[in-house]
């Protein structure tokens, strides 16, 4: 037998894929780890959320200004400000933890 | 490829993602199943359980795998010292049970029954594990030479001596086969 001969026998998979194959293994493997999530993953998540909350409630502050009449004040603009401010981080907060 | 490797793995190590861990045995068991069976001389259900325990251990060494270095490299070094183990613990049982511990290759009535559907296989069987290990990551698996020297720890030199080595064996392995098979077809 030449090198022609043995040299395609040689280079034959002697399996093809298998999906029980695949399956037995993930059988066989130790149960699945609980979700870790390094702490500082956490922090934008909670920082937006906080900010957040406290800017939502100067911007109800700056309705019930607004209600008063007081418009001209600098606090309530201001407040009407962070209220804004609060929904944006509010919404964006979750992305900014994934990312 | 390598990309593909490297995403999968990053999924497995930080969120322990189980879909992504089937996703590379499926890219990588071929490979891995094809190295085992000719390492245990077509013994498949023998690699099929060695192929598994091979897994097993990539997941619960992922974590030290270097992501510079090539994902099949590693991978086909940890198979082959799942089968040095076994080879091992088989050979220890064996002078345990006082049995002749010179076996690196199955009994002949297993290699009879299960290597008679296959002369390559059957022709395996007359070579080493090292040398069943080197043509078959040459030729099934595609390793370069260096590559292979990697996976089996030892020089260049060694790897195409165990190539050229090991064909020559088989070569004459499967001559014999094809002289021999008349003879037993004409057997009533």
């Amino acid at each position: 037998m030449n090198d022609r001969d043995l040299d395609p026998l040689l280079s034959a998979p002697e399996t093809r894929a298998d999906a029980r194959f695949t399956l037995a293994v993930l059988a066989s493997l130790p149960p699945a780890r609980t979700a870790r999530r390094p702490a500082w993953r956490w922090m934008p998540l909670m920082g937006a959320a906080i900010g957040g909350l406290v800017c939502v409630l100067t911007g109800g502050l700056a309705v019930f200004g607004a209600a008063e009449g007081s418009w001209t004040q600098p606090w309530t603009a201001l407040a009407a400000l962070c209220g804004a401010l609060g929904v944006v981080a509010v919404a964006v907060a979750p992305g900014a933890a994934d990312a | 490829m390598r990309d593909a490797d490297a995403a999968l793995i990053a999924l497995v190590v930080h969120d322990d993602d189980r879909s992504a861990f089937a996703a590379l045995v499926n890219r990588h068991q071929v490979g891995v199943r094809t190295l085992l069976t000719r390492l245990c001389a077509g013994d498949r259900a023998q690699a099929d359980d060695l192929a598994q325990e091979t897994f097993l251990r990539v997941y619960r060494r992922l974590i030290t795998f270097d992501r510079r270095a090539r994902f099949t490299t590693w991978l086909y070094r940890v198979t082959y010292n799942v089968f040095l183990d076994h080879t091992a613990r088989r050979r220890a049982e064996s002078s345990g049970e006082g049995v002749s511990s010179s076996q690196d290759t199955p009994s002949p009535a297993l290699a009879d029954q299960v290597l008679a559907r296959h002369d390559l296989a059957r022709a395996f069987a007359a070579i080493t594990p090292a040398e069943r290990a080197a043509l078959t990551l040459a030729y099934a698996a595609g390793c370069a030479h260096p590559e292979i020297a990697q996976v089996l720890d030892c020089p260049l030199g060694t790897v195409k001596t165990l190539i050229a080595r090991g064909k020559e064996k088989l070569r004459q392995a499967l001559a014999s086969q094809t002289t021999r098979q008349p003879r037993t077809e004409s057997m009533p």
